[in-house]
């Protein structure tokens, strides 16, 4: 009996050892890199650079007289030939152990995305310390400058501002969340090429450059990053359009309008607000704020070798303004503003495919939709599909339904205006 | 004799089978499947599954002719030479599974665990507790088993919604993957990932009736099918093809996309114990077979002394292999070589022995 005690004991004993202490690491001991910027340099070489978090300056402060910190985290760029060896030299740099588990976005510069990214993009997804669902984005200019000039406001955390801006990415839908895991599946799986967030250094908000205030209304959205009239104290970086890639090289951009309707494609617009032009009185525009009504019907054939595709989209929505004061509400006139709309989200549909097109890259993926028409695997891969995606014909249906009019049933002129 | 296995039911021998039969998709499979069928891989636990319910149907029907576990009737149906070399060649398939899943467990808790451990250390602790667990029996591991079995099929049901965001059925057409015929020859070869269902009729002394063995053994087989089948669809679904079968470790991959909200993510390191658990589980039953055979084949009145020895030998074995890759290869290549052999020639033999000599036992199959 008491030999099974002693054993009892024993093991629990050694439960308490097994439990995953040989890998311990203290908190303090531990610099959590939070962001890695990659940017080309020279030789050969890359630049990269790490925003490490500060923990002791994301506590709250103790007590009156306390020093204030000057942020919340360091950075630090290191060139070295690969992103292992740049880690490394950062652990020479820095008195605590590098640690990369809890990195939330990776930035290529804009020069290295164009040269091509596979070979930096192979560690991301076979390290065990880097995950899938690291946000990657692409920078105009550099990834460095991109990380220094970032300094957040309304999120404190950087981290924070990461996430919550892929959080609320389908408030307007001009940029879009994609991760690492969504990135390699596009560049290594046949049907699709992949893209990347966008962003940039705004010279008018950072106060580099002034604003000349000469904005055409049409172009409302059609912005790529550091295009966005605005001046203000926030945080000078443009989080808008996608950087486009055929193979893992960057081919081109989308703006923020071409990346919304990469979401109406993929269901994803969950509110956008579209400016139309008025039908009665052109000089007015209508403001409507619509969203995917149903999944768009997306149908890609092969006649004689050629591809077909075929989009189907129904969007809903509400109207948000009339300039005119034109009574839109009513029967007769609220079909003008749907048919005007759709023309709208039609013509940009067929712009965005065509622009794709032209860059070879499917972007949408509507070559995983051709798989049906492949026996098997094998020859579905050994087919020339970016080739057949720039030759492919494109029939676009766009239905929109106002479901709501704000809340005003009616608009009325205003008293002894012009 | 203390090498008895003790009594069980239904639910024992079904949690044996499903543990034996399930365990491995923690590990490499999933992507070499994929590598094989493509798009379609998927159905290959399924069409393995059906093949191997065949000649389970056989061994059970032999069984209905000649009472008793599967060395009795071998030595009754093909002497005693041919009962040694049957129970030697199942002592050996159980042993090297037990080696193979030791160091692929072990080097996986290395990789996603305690990167920073030694692999002298994991092994010796995995050991440990796989020799306790040999030590207190296989009644009590059954049992043990059949408790942490819902933990993990819940575990899994948690999983694969959580990765909704990720899938995308098209990533599994073409429907037929690389092309029916290499579909089925796959899901043939598959057959002997559910060899360790025979050690239900090796252990056989341990249920009352025949009908506990049929029973146990399909619902094991059914249910470690149809939920590899789920999971690895919802794999393909996520990873599609070329990316598929890329990853080692697919499970832990899935469970690494999680990401509901900024509190809800990082959630993988729950699933790191719960394929341990199923992963020790699985080393401990199948050493526990190869012991159990051995003792059976040598008469020998007691286990306990041998546990100790072979579990050294075990853990030599399996720091054979010189990395990861090669321990995989080495795998496949006896599953589907050697493994493979016995899947279908044994039950065969056995069939054409108990025709031949026409013998008709009774029902029960206690061992007399």
């Amino acid at each position: 009996m008491y030999y099974k005690i002693i054993v009892l004991m024993i093991l629990l004993g050694l439960s308490t050892l097994t439990s995953g202490c040989t890998g311990a690491k203290e908190t303090d001991e531990i610099a959590f890199v939070i962001a890695m910027g990659i940017d080309k340099a020279d030789q050969n070489n890359l630049k990269v650079t790490y925003r490490i978090m500060i923990p002791r300056s994301t506590g709250g402060l103790q007590g009156p007289g306390q020093e204030v910190p000057e942020g919340p985290t360091v950075i630090q760029s290191i060139v070295a030939p690969n992103t292992a060896e740049a880690l490394n030299i950062l652990n020479s740099t820095i008195s605590r152990r590098p640690n990369l588990t809890h990195m939330k976005g990776l930035i290529i510069g804009e020069e290295l995305a164009r040269s091509g990214i596979s070979q930096v993009l192979v560690p991301f997804v076979r390290f065990r310390e880097y995950r899938g669902n690291i946000f990657i984005f692409v920078a105009k200019g550099t990834a460095e400058e991109l990380l220094i000039r970032n300094k957040p406001k309304l999120d404190y955390l950087p981290t924070r501002w990461i996430e919550t801006y892929m959080t609320t990415a389908n408030e307007s839908s001009y940029y879009t969340r994609i991760d690492v895991h969504d990135f390699y599946m596009r560049l290594k799986n046949p049907g699709g090429s992949p893209y990347a967030n966008y962003l940039g250094v705004n010279p008018t908000a950072a106060g580099t450059q002034p604003l000349d205030g000469k904005v055409s209304q049409q172009q409302a959205g059609a912005y790529l990053p550091g295009e966005i009239p605005r001046t203000g104290t926030d945080n000078p970086i443009d989080f808008i359009g996608a950087a486009v890639f055929s193979g893992d090289k960057m081919v081109g951009a989308l703006t923020g309008k071409q990346v919304r309707v990469l979401s109406i494609l993929q269901n994803k617009l969950a509110k956008g607000y579209f400016i139309l032009v008025d039908p009665l009185e052109p000089k007015s525009q209508i403001n409507l704020c619509l969203r995917n009504g149903a999944k768009p019907d997306i149908d890609v054939d092969l006649v004689d070798g050629r591809e077909i595709i075929k989009i189907d989209v129904f969007l809903e929505g509400e109207i948000v303004g009339i300039q005119s004061n034109i009574n839109y509400e009513k029967d007769g006139y609220r079909e003008m503003v749907e048919e005007g709309a759709s023309d709208l989200v039609t013509r940009e549909i067929r712009d965005f495919v065509g622009y794709t097109q032209e860059l070879g890259s499917d972007v949408f993926d509507f070559g995983k939709y051709l798989r049906r028409h492949f026996d098997t695997y094998g020859e579905f891969e050994q087919a020339d599909l970016p080739g057949m995606y720039k030759n492919a014909k494109v029939e676009v249906r766009v239905k929109t339904k106002i479901r709501r009019m704000g809340l005003m049933w009616r608009s009325s002129p205003a008293y002894n205006a012009e | 004799m203390s090498y008895e296995p003790g009594k069980m039911g239904i639910a024992e021998g079904m949690a044996l089978v499903f543990f034996t039969c399930f365990s491995s998709v923690f590990l490499t499979i999933w992507s070499m499947h994929i590598e094989g069928v493509g798009t379609a891989a998927w159905s290959v636990p399924i069409i393995g599954a059906l093949c191997f319910v065949v000649m389970f149907g056989i061994v059970l029907f032999v069984m209905d002719r000649v009472p008793g576990d599967l060395y009795s009737i071998a030595e009754k149906l093909l002497g005693k030479t041919g009962a040694v070399l049957i129970t030697l060649y199942f002592a050996m398939v159980f042993l090297s599974r037990a080696t193979f899943l030791l160091r692929q467990f072990c080097e996986n808790t290395l990789l996603t665990a305690l990167p920073d451990a030694e692999m002298s250390e994991v092994i010796g602790w995995y050991s440990l507790m796989i020799s306790v667990a040999i030590w207190i029996g296989i009644e009590a591991l059954a049992r043990t088993c059949f408790v942490s079995f819902p933990f993990g099929v819940v575990g899994l049901f948690i999983i694969m919604p959580m990765v909704y965001h990720k899938f995308d059925l098209y990533n599994l057409m073409p429907w037929l993957g690389n092309g029916l015929p290499g579909v089925l020859k796959t899901g043939f070869i598959s057959t002997s990932d559910y060899i360790y269902v025979f050690l239900l009729p090796i252990l056989a002394s341990a249920f009352s009736e025949r009908k506990i063995i049929r029973t146990a053994g399909l619902i094991g087989i059914g249910l470690a099918a149809l939920l590899r089948a789920v999971i690895f669809f919802v794999y393909i679904g996520v990873f599609s093809v070329t990316v598929g079968k890329e990853k080692i470790l697919p499970f832990f991959e899935i469970s690494r996309l999680i990401y509901i909200s900024r509190f809800l993510q990082r959630i993988e390191s729950f699933f790191i114990i719960v394929w341990a658990i199923y992963g020790m589980a699985t080393v401990a039953i199948n050493l526990y077979v190869a012991l159990y055979l051995l003792v059976r084949l040598f008469h020998l009145p007691t286990m306990r002394p041998l546990i100790v020895p072979m579990t050294v030998i075990m853990i030599q074995l399996a720091l054979l292999p010189s990395d990861i890759a090669t321990t995989i290869d080495l795998n496949t290549e006896v599953a589907e070589r050697a493994v493979n052999f016995g899947v279908f020639a044994i039950p065969v033999i056995l069939l054409v022995a108990a025709l031949v000599k026409g013998k008709r036992g009774g029902k029960r199959c206690i061992i007399k």
